[in-house]
């Protein structure tokens, strides 16, 4: 079977031809022709990179760079700093072009030499600067990105050290007139990515034997500078997101947002929860179910640590980070996808969590768990 | 977040109090947060919180704030929660605030903790801020009071931060009513004096207006001093009314205070009241309050001050202290040896477990599937349990307990697990029925503990005064945990007697052990008292990230990423080993960087530190472990501490730079296990010769030599090393070596 990813899919397009995959047996070959240029999509390239890793865990994965010829260093520059270049790369089974070449690299010497950019992808160093940047980690053997050494428990060392990445491949100049963003919402910002972050470590690396399983897990910071219509085609199809966009952006001038992905491909959230709490009853049959019990998560704290007083409220603090800051927030994880926004900066979020994605066909599974959030930068 | 865990004693209650500040940029949620992510070890062994809000506002009712404490009491889930506020110049301690603890303490002995937190927090601040100056040995201070002594205390050197001017501000309070001039004895004290009148005038804005000016120098009654008192008096008394407080910085005789006293009546006014009060007083009964008894903190009649020279005058090197500055005038240096006497106490232990691969570092303790701390060094007791020795030395201390237990408790982490897992199976063996172990974190049963919490509580209260528990650890550094399980045990109404045992005990200090043994043994009463025992023992230094030797190498990483873009690849292949994922599961064991990369750090026969075939985790830790035993050793030519300033002791740079140790990995351990200060010199000429030192371990011939080229790089990165400078032709031979790359890096980062 062949899956093509073209420069017109939107997050649904991906989402049904996901679905489409679901038809083909176990362990049979699949071939995903994928094209360099995607869609400007809030939330694209992210979901790419879940759909190719999803296809890798159930079906032998070819992908094809929808490419001709390769050049020797232009392959080399879009595998290793692309973050659906380097999905690829790590999850497909072959890695080829439409003619049939094959990937002239090792997926080790490719790892490795992210590993030595400290695991960082896409960041431009010099001249005008980056739009996006990347931090991964690949387990079991790159496990913790240079870029974040000793962070990953050390809350305000990881919110000073992502704040200077920040301000070095993001922002041009320094400060509230060239970041828009004060320090207040720099450190809820750093607050919620901190807590994604460490929760992709502690759980989404772990398999059903509670051991490290091959993998991805990243946090990804892009940033959108545009007008309210640019925005809105940019979210083409997602009502819920395209409502949010007409209540934050105001008409006529240039927004800012920033696009915040942390992703893992693990067990997902419902899957590592029935791992770690078989005490806790919890239907998850029907998808109502396992989205109260998603919402359970992200709004009480039930932990994996049961018997840690003041444990499990680190996804608590995210929503409610987010909701300060007027975010809007998608999670996709196993057969689920919410969102919520807190565009009037209510407490909803917090307090209900997140609804249903509102769409035509119901989610498949899909590989790990997928935090996507859109924040205003004009905020304080 | 400015937190402070005290042990404090309310009559014959011990009671260990964690006091937080919420100032005033914090709000509950951010303070829950910090709590929870850095105070987390501290909060597990607390009996109650206090939280002290913003010092600069009088609270006459805690009601509101404990409506926005929701947050805390969320992640502080187990721990009653009390206000230390002020009101109208008075200090106090609420009830407890927090809806799901029972209150723990009384009115009485609420009023009575409220001078403990005092004394302990002056007390703690005095010590970490290293005011108090030790002259040891031969050395002695010539006081400003031109008396000798052995301790002097700079009370200036308490001006750490901010924070730290506004607790003095807090407990000065009942001396500031009606209060309008403030004079201190010694401009060394000048930013607690301001600070604290400009807080005033928040603190109490109809007060008006608050004058302060400092003493220029020591009132040692001369004429001068005499002539500067008057001058500064009749600045500042002028036109004031109400109260004038005169603020010493410390007080030993009461000399200089009855001199100042002297001096004030002859500026006395109408409607002027002059008050006298201490920060420190290293004497009891002084004719003038303090807000501190130091004096307690510290053997009888260490302050002690002698008018004439104690000791023969040919044997005394005399430092003075200078009467403006109270600075000591001279830095005195020695040299200290990491030797036999310091490798000797743990010869025994290295001998029976180096080999076992029971040492790591680097590593994460987990506790109920929490990360609960960071070790810079990690014995793992699950290994010394696999080795005969230990298992024969842990059922030797069983089958020594005087009365069998009931039941075992343990924390619920995986060595735990296993030590009581043996411990039970062995008492059953030994006493002919089964005795179950039980795991909990802290023994504080919440109101909606599980049934399986509820179990053990009601099994506890139900023993009577001839039963016995026997409560397992398996690593314990403080005792903290064991005192918290202690606490709780009395709390809910435990008659019994406990056996303390743990695996490994390993303070940082011998005299901490021993207090901590005889507090956990006593036992109201009763003829038979607690126990404490441990199977193994060994003094080690407690690192967490902040002081770990690799989590400062991942630092370098960090920081080279951000600086450069990039690692070479052996960092990043480094880096990558260096994560909690692969040091967490025991897997980091090659501590040391070696160059050439197949270079192995072995250590060769007749070592003073372990034996031959040790691990790299386990050499480590001997030698961590003889440089620990310096810093506390009783005699103080060879204290490394850092609290005999301005005595500075460091360690002979030829043990790690020169040729004391043939085996590299001894050089490289030394190079990790000091802290920079304990190897920096004062002197230029000092670190010019540990640069030509380290320059010729880069340059040497034999690789055996220059194999510890990385770890020396890594030591000039975090400055335990001074960097050396090179000729066009050396930086040849580094190139040729690989290790040119390197150097430059290091340079970047150093300069």
């Amino acid at each position: 079977m062949q899956i093509d990813i073209t420069t017109n899919d939107d997050l649904f397009t991906l989402e049904t031809k996901l679905t489409g995959a679901g038809t083909i047996e176990i362990g049979k070959p699949i071939t995903v022709r994928l094209s360099r240029k995607l869609r400007p999509d809030f939330f694209g390239e992210s979901r790419v990179a879940a759909l190719l890793a999803t296809l890798s865990q159930r079906y032998a994965l070819t992908v094809c760079d929808w490419h001709n010829e390769w050049k020797e260093n232009e392959i080399e520059e879009h595998f290793r700093t692309s973050l659906v270049g380097i999905t690829a790369a790590l999850y497909s089974n072959r890695l080829t072009n439409v003619p049939g070449m094959e990937f002239p690299n090792s997926r080790d010497v490719l790892l490795e030499r992210v590993a030595v950019a400290g695991g960082i992808l896409e960041p431009k160093t010099s001249g005008a600067r980056g739009t996006s940047i990347t931090f991964c980690a690949f387990d079991p053997d790159w496990s913790e990105p240079a870029a974040f050494a000793g962070t990953l428990y050390r809350k305000e060392l990881f919110k000073k050290t992502f704040g200077k990445y920040r301000a070095k491949y993001l922002e041009v100049g320094k400060g509230i007139t060239h970041t828009s963003a004060t320090r207040k919402a720099d450190d809820r910002l750093g607050d919620f990515i901190f807590e994604l972050y460490q929760n992709s470590y502690e759980h989404g690396r772990l398999g059903v034997d509670n051991k490290p399983v091959n993998g991805m897990r990243y946090v990804r910071l892009r940033k959108h500078i545009d007008r309210k219509d640019r925005f809105l085609e940019r979210a083409k199809g997602f009502e819920e997101l395209t409502s949010y966009l007409m209540e934050v952006v105001p008409e006529g001038e240039e927004f800012k947002f920033y696009e915040v992905a942390i992703s893992d491909h693990g067990l997902g959230m419902i899957g590592r929860f029935l791992q770690t709490r078989p005490d806790m009853t919890r239907k998850t049959e029907s998808s109502d179910e396992r989205s109260a019990l998603l919402n359970e998560l992200l709004t009480q704290p039930l932990t994996s640590k049961r018997d840690y007083p003041g444990a499990g409220y680190g996804l608590q603090r995210a929503l409610r980070a987010i909701s300060s800051l007027q975010g809007f927030i998608s999670l996709r994880t196993d057969q689920e996808w919410l969102c919520g926004h807190s565009a009037q900066r209510d407490a909803s979020l917090v307090t209900t969590g997140l609804r249903k994605v509102q769409w035509q066909s119901e989610p498949v599974s899909i590989a790990g768990t997928h935090f996507n959030i859109l924040l205003p930068v004009r905020i304080n | 977040m400015l937190a402070g865990s005290y042990e404090t004693k309310i009559g014959d209650r011990g009671l260990r109090v964690l006091l937080v500040d919420l100032q005033e940029h914090l709000s509950p949620r951010k303070l829950a947060e910090q709590l929870y992510s850095e105070s987390r070890n501290e909060l597990t062994v607390a009996d109650i919180l206090v939280i002290r809000p913003a010092v600069d506002q009088p609270i006459a009712d805690t009601q509101e704030l404990a409506r926005n404490m929701e947050p805390v009491f969320e992640r502080v889930s187990k721990l009653p929660v009390h206000f230390l506020t002020s009101h109208d110049f008075q200090h106090r301690l609420s009830a407890n605030v927090h809806p799901g603890v029972n209150e723990l303490l009384s009115e009485q002995e609420r009023i009575a903790l409220i001078p403990a937190l005092r004394q302990a927090e002056l007390a703690d601040i005095a010590k970490r801020s290293k005011a108090m100056l030790r002259a040891d040995g031969p050395n002695i201070f010539r006081a400003p009071s031109k008396t000798y002594c052995q301790r002097f205390l700079r009370a200036g050197n308490v001006q750490m931060h901010r924070g730290t001017l506004d607790v003095f501000f807090f407990w000065m309070l009942p001396w500031l009513k009606d209060c309008h001039v403030i004079v201190a004895d010694t401009w060394t004290i000048s930013s607690i004096v301001l600070n604290t009148t400009r807080l005033l005038a928040r603190y109490e804005p109809k007060q008006g207006r608050c004058k302060v000016d400092m003493l220029a120098e020591y009132q040692d009654g001369s004429m001068e001093a005499d002539t500067t008192a008057d001058a500064v008096l009749e600045r500042v008394v002028h036109g004031s009314q109400g109260v004038a407080l005169a603020v010493f910085s410390a007080c030993m005789t009461g000399n200089a205070v009855s001199r100042l006293k002297a001096t004030t009546e002859r500026h006395t006014l109408e409607g002027l009241t002059f008050r006298f009060g201490a920060l420190y007083s290293l004497e009891p009964n002084l004719p003038v309050e303090s807000l501190c008894e130091l004096f307690k903190e510290a053997p009888e009649n260490a302050f002690q001050h002698f008018d004439e020279l104690p000791k023969a005058v040919g044997d005394v090197r005399i430092i003075d202290i200078d009467k403006t500055t109270y600075f000591p005038s001279v830095i005195l240096e020695s040299e200290v040896a990491v030797d036999k006497n310091a490798a000797i106490h743990a010869e025994e232990c290295f001998k029976d477990y180096g080999q076992s691969g029971a040492f790591f570092v680097h590593r994460n303790s987990y506790v109920a599937g929490q990360k609960y701390r960071h070790h810079a060094i990690y014995p793992d007791l699950s290994v010394f349990l696999k080795q005969d020795c230990f298992k024969s030395r842990l059922q030797e201390k069983l089958a020594q307990l005087d009365r069998p237990p009931t039941l075992v408790v343990t924390p619920p982490h995986e060595p735990g697990r296993e030590m009581a897992a043996f411990a039970s199976e062995f008492l059953a063996t030994q006493h002919g029925h089964s005795i179950r172990f039980w795991e909990h974190l802290d023994l504080v049963f919440p109101r909606d503990a599980s049934a399986e919490e509820k179990e053990l509580c009601q099994t506890l209260q139900s023993l009577d005064e001839a039963s016995a528990i026997l409560v397992l650890d398996d690593v314990s550094v403080t005792g903290g945990r064991l005192v918290r399980y202690q606490k709780s045990l009395r709390d809910i109404g435990f008659r019994g007697q406990i056996h303390y045992l743990v695996g490994l005990a390993r303070p940082e200090r011998m005299s901490a052990w021993t207090r901590r043994t005889r507090d956990l043994r006593y036992r109201d009463g009763q003829a038979l008292k607690h126990t404490l025992n441990h199977v193994e023992f060994l003094l080690l230094p407690d690192w967490n990230e902040d002081r770990c030797p690799w989590c400062k190498e991942q630092a370098l990483y960090g920081r080279l990423v951000l600086e450069l873009g990039e690692l070479p690849i052996l960092f990043a292949r480094r880096n990558a080993e260096l994560a909690p994922t692969n040091a967490d599961r025991g897997a980091f064991q090659n501590l040391f960087v070696s160059h050439p990369p197949d270079f192995k750090f072995r250590l060769t026969e007749n070592s003073l530190f372990a034996p031959p075939d040790c691990s790299e985790a386990a050499v480590f830790a001997a030698v961590a472990s003889a440089i620990q035993r310096l810093r506390t050793d009783d005699d103080p030519r060879r204290n490394l501490a850092q609290q005999n300033y301005p005595q500075a002791t460091c360690i002979c740079p030829h043990d790690y730079l020169g040729n004391t140790f043939t085996d590299p990995i001894l050089r490289a351990a030394i190079l990790r296990a000091a802290r920079r200060a304990e190897v920096e010199r004062v002197k230029g000429e000092d670190e010019a010769h540990r640069s030509a030192l380290a320059k010729s371990i880069l340059l040497a011939d034999k690789s055996d030599e220059h194999s510890v080229s990385i770890e020396l790089l890594i030591a000039i990165a975090t400055r335990k090393v001074p960097l050396p400078t090179f000729s066009g032709s050396e930086m040849k031979i580094l190139e040729e070596r690989g290790v040119a790359e390197f150097l430059e890096l290091v340079t970047l980062l150093v300069k």
